[in-house]
């Protein structure tokens, strides 16, 4: 079996179900929302299909503070929302630095290879 | 005393910013847990309110924040993440991989679930308390004005952070077994608990950006007058993007540890796994057909198209029985060892049954309509998750602990465990389908005295506290193997799968070397060419 093909066939699966959703409901909203998923479905097939996990074996840092920092960042935006701007640019802040420090890891991977 | 040669302790900055996935994992399992606990103390909170008519121990208001967080707490902060745990620690190394894929990746979901929690409960400190619209949030009871305060946007806000912080680890898990399966590990050659997390992953891809979708539109109509659910509409609106995320969760929550069971029952029978082509293209149909089953939640609503749902549904028996048919058949002529953890997995085949069989009915909606929204309702996913999943989850810990920490838990505290969650769990919630047959709604804090409604309360009351009971034994098993620790060396089981082939604990970078795979069974191949 290819690596592919479990997803090929599940997303077939998915998108037969949701054509005969849409045929058999009055209402739009549910089988745009089960061909939503299917699309989704789609795009991890054809991503097993093409191989597009740019992956390196032996590539992963061992220890990573940015991706803290990533998620901090992520948090402090969606806490802003509701708490003030304040905490909306902390949070923006505190994104652009783990992304900074991302960088910074994978120029310092690269360099040790 | 034995004595366990153990890896050096990691320090505060390695626990915090280690990508190791077996970090990881062990990371948002400890979390988890501790909501475990949280969301149980919660759950006997409510149980002692409702062991007598009347209100004696809290207010409804009260009542009504502590079922919202012990709903939210055990679907958004315990299950989903212990689940996607067991994945991101095992996966990697059942095929045969030395990390996982995107480890920053993983890491940020692995920060954003106890933030998500801490984000969620702290919403008890607020005015008018936390969210208590049911973990649910349905609109219109969760706008601005049935539900106002700060308590519910720190429940959306953390529902938020955790469904997106799954989604990531579950793109992790997925990506891993797509592109760093070792060599010789074929599609069908990957463990049973792997396909099981294949399925779990892209359920989680593909169904929860719907509630992400749902929560800021709920967001938007609090605080930006969105008026998005208000209108006409605008309630079944909600539940159909809630649902499309609500129902696969229950799936999420049920494959790994039936992946897990799959091992175990294999490993504790002295046989490979029966029917395994069966149970992958079971697998595959069973995670489609879960995402086209939502609306059943919605029957009562009278605007979904029911014969579609109610098919859909009812065809679910039809994947769930070739895989209860798989687990069976493993264990028909096999060399059943009892283990704890083979205890466990038999409680989960035969409690998640009852769960199932009682599911058949609310698929239908003439009984459906009986049932809906009360204590049957409630007995019969608790009968899937607690009695079902979570049986499947402790035998998973009772099997894979010694890979995990080098050390075996005392088998004695837990055939006791089991005895307690076993007798605790049915006494707690099969009375909750006579009390719901009977008409006792589901989230309120007072009943009448009819049809024996005390006395069908008071005996899930003592099941609840059966259950909290064994959860204490459980908390002093581990305390105890960490203080007198036994070996366990690297295969305590006679495994079956890659990780038992690896060291106890696993070393950062996973293997030395790796057996030939020939098949989903490697471990097992290679005793018997050796036999």
């Amino acid at each position: 079996m290819r690596v592919a093909s479990p997803f090929i066939a599940w997303a077939t699966l998915l998108t037969v179900l949701a054509a005969v959703l849409w045929v058999w409901s009055s209402d739009h909203l549910p089988p745009a929302i089960f061909t939503a998923a299917a699309g989704v479905a789609w795009i991890v097939a054809l991503a097993a299909l093409l191989r597009l996990y740019p992956l390196r074996v032996g590539a992963g840092p061992e220890l990573s503070f940015a991706g803290v920092l990533l998620a901090l960042g992520i948090a402090m935006l969606a806490l802003g929302a509701l708490v003030g701007e304040w905490l909306v640019l902390i949070g923006a802040g505190t994104l652009l630095a783990g992304l900074a420090g991302v960088a910074v890891e994978v120029r310092s991977q690269r360099r040790a290879r | 005393m034995s004595v366990v040669a153990l890896p050096r302790r990691a320090s505060l900055l390695e626990w915090i910013g280690s990508t190791d996935h077996k970090r990881v994992g062990v990371r948002v399992a400890t979390y988890s847990f501790t909501f475990f606990l949280a969301a149980g103390v919660f759950a006997l909170l409510m149980r002692t309110e409702l062991a007598q008519p009347g209100l004696q121990v809290m207010s409804r208001d009260t009542y009504d924040q502590l079922f919202t967080m012990h709903g939210s707490a055990m679907i958004f902060l315990v299950m989903t993440p212990l689940a996607l745990a067991l994945g991101v620690y095992f996966v990697p190394l059942q095929i045969g991989a030395t990390q996982i894929a995107w480890p920053r990746l993983a890491l940020v979901g692995d920060w954003l679930i106890p933030i998500s929690g801490a984000t969620m409960f702290a919403g008890f400190a607020t005015d008018h308390g936390a969210a208590k619209d049911g973990w649910t949030a349905f609109a219109p009871l969760s706008d601005v004005n049935r539900s106002p305060g700060y308590g519910m946007d720190l429940w959306i806000v953390g529902a938020f952070l955790a469904t997106a912080g799954a989604i990531v680890l579950g793109a992790c898990v997925l990506a891993s077994v797509i592109r760093l399966r070792a060599p010789g590990m074929t599609m069908l050659r990957l463990p049973v608990f792997t396909w099981s997390m294949i399925v779990t992953c892209l359920l989680v891809v593909a169904a929860f950006p719907a509630l992400l979708v749902a929560l800021s539109l709920l967001f938007v109509d609090r605080h930006f007058d969105g008026a998005i659910f208000a209108g006409a509409g605008g309630a079944t609106a909600y539940q159909h993007l809630f649902w499309f995320y609500g129902h696969p969760v229950v799936y999420v929550i049920f494959f790994p540890f039936v992946g897990a069971v799959g091992e175990v029952v294999a490993v504790f029978s002295r046989r490979r796994f029966f029917g395994y082509h069966a149970l992958v293209l079971s697998l595959l149909v069973f995670a489609a057909l879960s995402m086209s089953v939502w609306a059943h939640h919605m029957f009562a609503t009278g605007r979904v198209t029911n014969q579609y749902f109610s098919l859909t549904s009812t065809l679910l028996a039809v994947p769930a029985g070739v895989e209860y048919f798989d687990l069976v058949g493993t264990m028909i002529g096999g060399s059943i060892l009892l283990s704890t953890s083979m205890l466990f997995a038999i409680g989960f085949i035969l409690l998640f049954l009852v769960g199932g069989l009682t599911g058949i009915i609310v698929a239908s909606p003439p009984l459906d309509y009986h049932v809906h929204d009360t204590f049957f309702v409630v007995g019969h996913f608790h009968y899937t998750i607690f009695a079902g999943s979570l049986f499947g989850f402790f035998a998973a810990v009772y099997y894979w602990y010694p890979k995990v920490t080098g050390r075996l838990l005392r088998e004695g505290l837990g055939k006791l465990h089991f005895a307690l969650y076993f007798v605790g769990a049915n006494l707690t919630f099969f009375p909750m389908f006579i009390s719901g047959w009977e008409g006792m709604p589901r989230r309120v804090a007072d009943y009448q005295n009819i049809h024996d409604l005390s006395l069908l309360n008071l005996l899930s009351t003592i099941g609840g506290f059966m259950l909290a009971l064994g959860t204490l034994v459980f908390l002093w098993n581990l305390w105890i193997s960490s203080r007198r620790p036994l070996p366990a060396g690297s295969d305590p089981w006679e495994g079956h799968t890659l990780e038992w082939w690896t060291t106890s604990p696993p070393p950062l970078h996973n293997f030395d070397s790796l057996p030939p795979v020939r098949s989903y069974s490697p471990l097992y191949d290679r005793r018997l060419g050796e036999t």
